[in-house]
């Protein structure tokens, strides 16, 4: 039962990468952007350190290669799933996929995981053959225990980015236009996801918001380079935990009032 | 020269049109509008919390960030409410509706421009006039300043609506662009909201004359730190080029255009 389901989304997730590698001038093109803005902020912090005398921990390496994380892991474009769920809604579309045998959040989820997975590998190898020679390595103890807790950190910030940007998608059954909800959504990932300040330089009432909202959840991963980051992953793996769950039932009560309101006019 | 203006005041009469059916919906119209404010309102606050923690540095300091902030929402936000329409350029293509455009009499570069508004860009221009009273505030402006700070204005939406303009064109070359050209588009709009102080050397020369972001946005600020008339020259003449630039480039690329033969029903 669970193998038939899980071959089911495997067979989404390779159509929607298939398509993907089908439109490389898409592909090429968003990972020179997001190259592009590594290397700018890169750059302006470099001057910035060269001009300025920091009085913090947090090292030039330390704040690019965190700024850079957040931006690889953007790069899977995960706000998009409000853009798709908006237009399958107001378009009728979400008819033809709710007749499904997928339950349609997966189907929407596996998809975007499909068509961007190849819009991240490119700024993340292009990050590790640019800064290394640019500005050099943090300082980090590799260890198997830093890897796992990464690629954890990596997969449920994934999970809670798509789970807040489908809720938002789904506030469209309601709203005539819910973009402005999603732009307020985006700007909070934006601003305490760590995007273009590392939230080490964040005072601290702004740091709690990092640590206890779902939004700073969803991009912890700008968290890895930091020296305390293992000391913290506990803490943080949970956190990452219950937005998952606290998004899951919420969505799930959404999502069913949504689904008897439904009306989808045949034609 | 009168048919240079009856062209513009056919352009005008379109985009009036196009005004008046966005402003038939009010309410969406409001709040798209309110919730740009908000959404810009997470660039001050990031940019606040960075000088918080460096200090000023090459004589930028909080209040020039938000300078630069009102001023960047100023262009961004006039060009896209008066000439949204070059960000649809790839799509028209696409879709066929680019037909629409070549057949109606008029200047086909004019009807680009102004076949499509962007009605939340009007929040964008509230957030730039917000952010100029602060500004003016904070520098205890005088009225030659304020004079100097209007000056810059026009020139800026000219450089970017035509910047647009000219990464739209990339839909005559390649199908399906409109993602391409909108990435393209990022790589102007991004990096006009970092403080111009910034950028030194050739990465200054780079934003100024290759993807003019300084243009839009730091140099109308340094305009007033330096008091310099000469910039407010250099920014017209840069705007009349980029103008000249996109109408050339225009002209060359539309020969390149196949009609996609669209079967649809255009009422």
């Amino acid at each position: 039962m669970i193998s038939s389901v899980l071959k089911k989304y495997f067979a989404v997730f390779s159509i929607a990468f298939k398509a993907s590698i089908f439109f490389r001038n898409r592909i090429l093109a968003q990972a020179l952007v997001q190259i592009f803005r590594i290397t700018i902020l890169m750059l302006v912090y470099s001057f910035v350190y060269s001009q300025v005398n920091v009085n913090s921990d947090v090292t030039l390496q330390v704040a690019v290669w965190s700024i850079a994380a957040y931006f690889c892991v953007l790069s899977i474009r995960f706000k998009n799933l409000f853009n798709d769920i908006n237009y399958d809604i107001k378009s009728g579309n979400i008819e033809v996929i709710l007749s499904r045998p997928l339950n349609y959040l997966g189907y929407r989820i596996v998809n975007q995981l499909g068509s961007d997975i190849n819009s991240f590998l490119l700024p993340v190898v292009a990050s590790f053959i640019i800064l290394p020679i640019a500005i050099g390595f943090p300082q980090i103890t590799v260890t198997i225990t830093y890897l796992l807790g990464v690629l954890a950190i990596i997969i449920l910030g994934l999970l809670v980015g798509a789970l807040l940007y489908s809720l938002v998608g789904l506030a469209a059954f309601w709203l005539e236009d819910a973009t402005p909800v999603y732009w307020i959504i985006d700007k909070g990932v934006l601003l305490l996801g760590g995007s273009y300040l590392p939230i080490a330089f964040y005072p601290e009432f702004m740091k709690l918001l990092v640590y206890y909202s779902p939004f700073g959840a969803s991009m912890f991963v700008s968290h890895i380079f930091y020296s305390d980051f293992l000391s913290k992953l506990p803490f943080l793996l949970l956190a990452q935990i219950a937005w998952i769950i606290i998004l899951l039932i919420v969505i799930n009560i959404v999502y069913r009032r949504a689904y008897k309101q439904l009306t989808v006019n045949g034609g | 020269m009168s048919n240079l203006f009856k062209e513009l005041d056919k352009a005008f009469f379109i985009w009036r049109i196009n005004l008046r059916s966005e402003l038939a919906m009010r309410k969406s119209f409001l709040i798209l509008t309110i919730g740009m404010i908000i959404n810009d309102l997470a660039f001050p606050i990031v940019w606040i919390f960075f000088f918080l923690n460096f200090g000023s540095f090459n004589g930028w300091e909080v209040a020039d960030v938000i300078g630069l902030q009102a001023m960047a929402g100023l262009t961004i936000g006039l060009s896209f409410f008066t000439a949204g329409g070059a960000t649809k350029l790839p799509q028209q293509i696409d879709s066929g509706y680019f037909d629409n455009l070549l057949l109606t009499p008029g200047n086909l570069y004019l009807k680009i421009f102004v076949s499509h508004i962007r009605t939340s860009a009007l929040g964008d221009v509230f957030y730039g006039l917000i952010m100029t009273v602060i500004y003016f505030i904070l520098i205890q402006a005088n009225i030659l300043q304020m004079i100097m700070w209007l000056l810059p204005i026009i020139p800026a939406v000219m450089i970017i609506n035509n910047f647009i303009l000219i990464t739209g064109l990339v839909g005559f070359f390649i199908n399906d662009a409109t993602y391409l050209a909108g990435t393209l588009q990022d790589t102007l709009i991004g990096p006009s909201l970092y403080p111009s102080g910034a950028y030194s050397g050739a990465l200054r020369f780079f934003f100024i004359f290759i993807i003019p972001a300084i243009a839009i946005g730091g140099l109308p600020v340094e305009i007033i730190k330096n008091n310099s008339y000469y910039m407010i020259l250099g920014i017209w003449v840069l705007g009349l080029l980029w103008t000249g630039l996109g109408y050339i480039l225009l002209n060359a690329a539309v020969k390149k255009y196949e009609s996609a033969n669209l079967l649809a029903n255009r009422v």
